[in-house]
């Protein structure tokens, strides 16, 4: 039997209200190497390395989404070219397989954020979502996405 | 009658906006004669955040958790100056450990952002080329073109990250220097750790040496000449021994003949000997050295500076790499002491790095480190003081004023970007008059090689634009090109 549980990766501003989402629902990934942060870098691609499966929590803007709820989404490189400042979930990968020929397993699971202004605390709409988040997190963890 | 374009008939104007690979939103704008010849270069800033002022009426021990915040980059810097000023403040002496503890903490920041500029924002320029394409001169290039070295980038730089993780608790934002001390202690374990990872990061800087050296000798001689080579002051802490000091020291100004023209500046709480000007074009303001005026007292801070302060770094490896620096780039007038070539601050952050590594080892190892307490208390301060740290760009400085409370009533930052805001704008205009065909044929075009080169002779300065207007961090870059009238003629910008 496998044992799922890899890597989680939360990224996010706890003080821009849902843009905190990420590290609020990866926070909760019980059994799993939690690593939060405000921004990927390229750094963490080395920590990829000897990684089986990575799971990428964030949080977009409501605005940009077809759907209002979370979703889990699988994730492939990227290597387009990107400032070195900020990356996204599959260029990390990119440069992952570039550097270290190495691809783990990566998914992404994106929650809608409904207000990005300053603030500590989640909005409704946002803290709605999370029992969604939650399952899908869950179903994560078990290996069935 | 010549085939050449004749020159135009009026001033004209080249703006370089966004620039690009630098921390925050710059422009850059050429203007030119009625000769077509280059009048003025500007190196503007457009951004405002004002910490200063929203930081009025707050503890002064708030200092550093909100002043880190300014930047995600090199927090620690704000960190260290907050807290050197609020021990000031407070009347604190901090213990032994706790001093040694901050200064750890301060070389692995300097690794981790020199990292940073030299492997992924720089290195692109010179190993791809100033004429590749632009969408490809970053890591992903680096990767492709020579992915050991960006291999030893990313693994220098998870390095000192996760050192300042390890002791500070965060690695960014990490509210761990506090007035009188730092939070707490290093453990057994993280010391072994970092002394464990020592080797491989030697070895990374080794191979940036041997990479980027040759190449001075060949294709980039002509960048090394014309991108801010120029006599000026030069401005850094060091110890009371002279030597390069990236923990407390005493501010120390250079001339470019090596002449010490100011020592002890800030031994007395006071800098009252810089100044800074502000122009209606930039939000960036303009220090400059009180007793040359404006703007003759020009001086530069950061990795050259530092080197050209000191009198050696102290430890084996770093002070050969010193004697290889001043061999190569100390001028003749000199006498092979001091750099004034702004290309060489690259160079000189290797050097830095080598001097953190063995900065880092001799505190790892000496038994001081993990005795004693790491925080004092207070014996009553005053009611204005001085934090000064050397932050990767150069020297820091925090200035506060508080009432009988402890809440404050000044605030004044100056920064290392706003430092060399002055040597920055001399350095676009010579990139500009080296690189720029004069005169300018009728169809103007700012081309490729031109719009990296003028955005590379900021990126010299590794400038972070947050900080030095404490504003947010984009990096877009736009160059225009404008006559004497102000009419834009070309303009290209890069998002």
């Amino acid at each position: 039997m496998s044992t799922p549980p890899g890597l989680v990766i939360g990224i996010g501003n706890s003080l821009r209200q849902d843009d905190g989402l990420g590290l609020v629902v990866a926070s909760q990934a019980h059994g799993a190497v939690v690593r939060l942060m405000h921004q990927l870098t390229p750094e963490l691609a080395a920590e990829l390395v000897g990684v089986d499966r990575v799971l990428f929590v964030d949080a977009w803007c409501v605005s940009h989404w077809t759907t209002p709820h979370p979703c889990l989404l699988p994730l492939e490189v990227d290597g387009t070219s990107a400032m070195t400042h900020q990356l996204q979930p599959a260029q990390v990968l990119a440069i992952c397989a570039a550097l270290y020929q190495h691809r783990p397993r990566a998914a992404l699971l994106l929650l809608p954020a409904h207000a990005l202004g300053h603030g500590t605390g989640l909005s409704g709409a946002a803290a709605a979502q999370l029992p969604r988040a939650r399952a899908l997190l869950r179903r994560w963890l078990r290996g069935d996405a | 009658m010549s085939d050449a374009e004749p020159p135009l008939a009026a001033g004209r104007t080249i703006t370089v906006a966004p620039l690009t690979r630098i921390e925050g939103h710059g422009r850059i704008t050429l203007q030119l004669d009625a000769n077509g010849r280059l009048a003025q270069a500007r190196f503007h800033v457009d951004e405002f955040r004002g910490f200063e002022s929203f930081c009025l009426g707050r503890p002064y021990g708030e200092m550093g958790a909100l002043t880190a915040r300014i930047c995600g980059i090199c927090p620690v810097s704000h960190l260290l100056a907050a807290g050197r000023a609020g021990d000031r403040l407070l009347g604190a002496v901090v213990p032994p450990a706790a001093q040694r503890l901050r200064t750890l903490l301060n070389l692995a920041q300097i690794s981790q952002s020199h990292a940073l500029s030299f492997f992924h924002l720089s290195s692109p320029d010179w190993l791809l080329g100033w004429e590749s394409d632009p969408a490809r001169r970053n890591l992903f290039g680096l990767m492709a073109a020579d992915p050991e070295l960006a291999r030893a980038g990313i693994r220098l730089r998870q390095f000192g990250q996760e050192l300042i993780e390890r002791l500070a608790g965060r690695r960014i934002h990490a509210g761990w220097v506090v007035p009188g001390g730092v939070r707490s202690g290093i453990t057994e374990t993280t010391r072994r750790w970092i002394l464990q990872q020592l080797p491989e990061a030697r070895a990374s800087v080794q191979l940036a040496l041997d990479r980027f050296v040759p190449l001075l000798d060949g294709p980039l001689q002509r960048e090394l000449a014309s991108f801010g080579s120029f006599p000026s002051l030069f401005l850094a802490l060091v110890a009371p021994d002279g030597h390069w000091c990236c923990g407390d020291g005493s501010l120390r100004l250079v001339d470019s003949l090596g002449r010490v023209v100011a020592d002890g500046l800030c031994d007395h709480d006071d800098i009252a000997v810089l100044a800074e000007r502000t122009e209606d074009w930039s939000a960036l303001k303009f220090p400059y050295y009180r007793p040359l005026g404006y703007p003759e007292g020009l001086y530069r801070v950061g990795p050259l500076a530092r080197l050209n302060v000191c009198t050696t770094i102290g430890t084996p490896w770093a002070d050969r790499e010193l004697a290889a620096f001043r061999g190569r780039h100390g001028t003749a007038a000199s006498g092979g002491r001091i750099a004034i070539a702004s290309f060489a601050y690259h160079h000189a952050r290797l050097v830095e790095i080598v001097a953190c590594l063995e900065g880092i080892e001799q505190l790892l190892v000496h038994p001081a480190l993990l005795r004693g307490p790491v925080r004092a208390v207070g014996r009553g301060g005053s009611r204005a003081a001085l934090g000064v740290s050397e932050a990767p760009r150069g020297t820091l400085f925090h200035h506060y004023s508080v009432d009988a409370n402890g809440l404050l009533t000044g605030v004044n930052l100056l920064i290392a970007t706003g430092q060399n805001n002055l040597a920055m704008n001399r350095t676009v205009a010579q990139i500009a008059r080296e690189w720029i065909p004069w005169p300018l044929p009728a169809a103007v075009e700012i081309a490729e090689p031109l719009l990296n080169r003028l955005e590379a002779g900021i990126r010299c300065f590794d400038p972070c634009l947050s900080c030095s207007t404490h504003a947010a961090g984009l990096m877009p870059l736009r160059v225009t090109l404008l006559d004497s009238d102000g009419q834009v003629l070309a303009e290209r910008t890069r998002p």
